[in-house]
């Protein structure tokens, strides 16, 4: 079935999929070093900063990959990709799944 | 000229849109015709962009329709338009800065099976520029690497916000024939700009914006026998 949200082709899904893990990955060294550094929490509150919580990891997801999108803008790709059937909206979906996925599996790993 | 909506493949009709307050769109309506190509002239500010932008949603418009073939869009969304066919150029920056231009045209293919991507070579003239990003081509071979995209991609509605603008004439004419190939195999083209001569020499119909609303002139010479067109525009005594 032809969605007008239709996420867009590769290379672009993977392209988009890359920034949205980098930037994943920078918010979590920054929430590690703020809890270890600037909270002084010290190594031993590294664990606690793995699982934020529900809420958290929602708000951080959503945050995430409203951020995508925006790059997207910045970067002059959006009717490019509108071009090829994907929206904003498709856009967005595509992004904070993985990334939920990603909050889930932090979760899961070992103190 | 036929009646505007007969025969046409798409038609953007009775678009308002306010900015703060003021009009800038009134009653402004536009047509494109199966293997013609309609040039929409008027004077910076007069909203020729914002009326194409509105038709393809790219910005939200007060009231107005978009129709393309059978389908009725009164909320329309470029990527759902770009699945029943259409494909809009806007006048700077299609392509990601990020990939080069044999990547992107992989994946114009993988989206559309019917998408002929031997245009884009044949349009850059050099297949070597393919493996090239967009940042790495010069401003004309950039657009018409543009318009061999949307060869490529060969559309059934083609719209383009001022394809010849800023191109060396050589260059502006080497575009102007590959809008008219592109009607040759059929495509419905909309074009904006204000290279007048250039534009006028493949313009099917004429469409003049003032003053937020659109008048159709007809053919290109009754265009140039249209007294306010000609002075208030071309300024052509």
């Amino acid at each position: 079935m032809r969605l007008p949200w239709l996420v867009p082709p590769q290379p672009f899904l993977g392209l988009l999929l890359r920034r949205a893990t980098v930037l994943w990955i920078f918010s979590r060294m920054f929430i590690a070093f703020y809890a270890v550094v600037v909270l002084g929490g010290g190594l031993s509150v590294l664990p606690e900063t793995a699982c934020l919580g529900l809420t958290t990891s929602v708000a951080l997801t959503v945050l995430l990959a409203g951020l995508t999108v925006l790059d997207v803008h910045r970067r002059h790709e959006v009717i490019l990709l509108a071009n090829l059937g994907g929206s904003r909206r498709g856009v967005f979906l595509l992004v904070a799944l993985p990334l939920l996925g990603l909050e889930a599996l932090t979760c899961l790993l070992p103190p | 000229m036929p009646p505007p909506t007969v025969n046409a493949r798409l038609a953007i009709e009775g678009v308002w849109k306010q900015f703060g307050g003021r009009a800038v769109l009134r009653n402004a309506s536009v047509w494109a015709y199966p293997g013609a190509v309609t040039v929409l002239f008027g004077r910076n500010g007069e909203g020729k962009s914002t009326l194409l932008r509105c038709g393809l949603g790219l910005l939200r418009s007060d009231n107005g329709v978009t129709m393309l073939g059978d389908h009725r869009f009164f909320r329309p969304s470029l990527s759902a338009l770009a699945l029943q066919g259409l494909f809009f150029l806007p006048d700077r920056d299609l392509f990601s800065p990020e990939l080069t231009l044999g990547r992107q045209l992989g994946a114009l293919r993988r989206r559309f099976p019917e998408a002929r991507p031997e245009l884009l070579a044949e349009v850059l003239r050099d297949p070597a520029l393919l493996e090239r990003r967009s940042h790495e081509l010069s401003g004309g071979e950039r657009r018409r690497a543009e318009i061999g995209f949307a060869r490529a991609r060969a559309p059934a509605v083609f719209l383009a916000d001022e394809p010849l603008r800023g191109l060396a004439p050589l260059d502006g004419q080497a575009v102007a024939d590959h809008l008219r190939a592109l009607a040759g195999d059929g495509c419905a083209i909309l074009v904006t700009g204000h290279e007048a001569q250039a534009l006028l020499d493949i313009a099917d119909h004429v469409v003049w914006m003032t003053g937020g609303t659109t008048h159709h002139l007809g053919t290109r010479d009754e265009a140039l026998a249209h007294d306010q067109f000609c002075f208030n525009y071309l300024r052509n005594p």
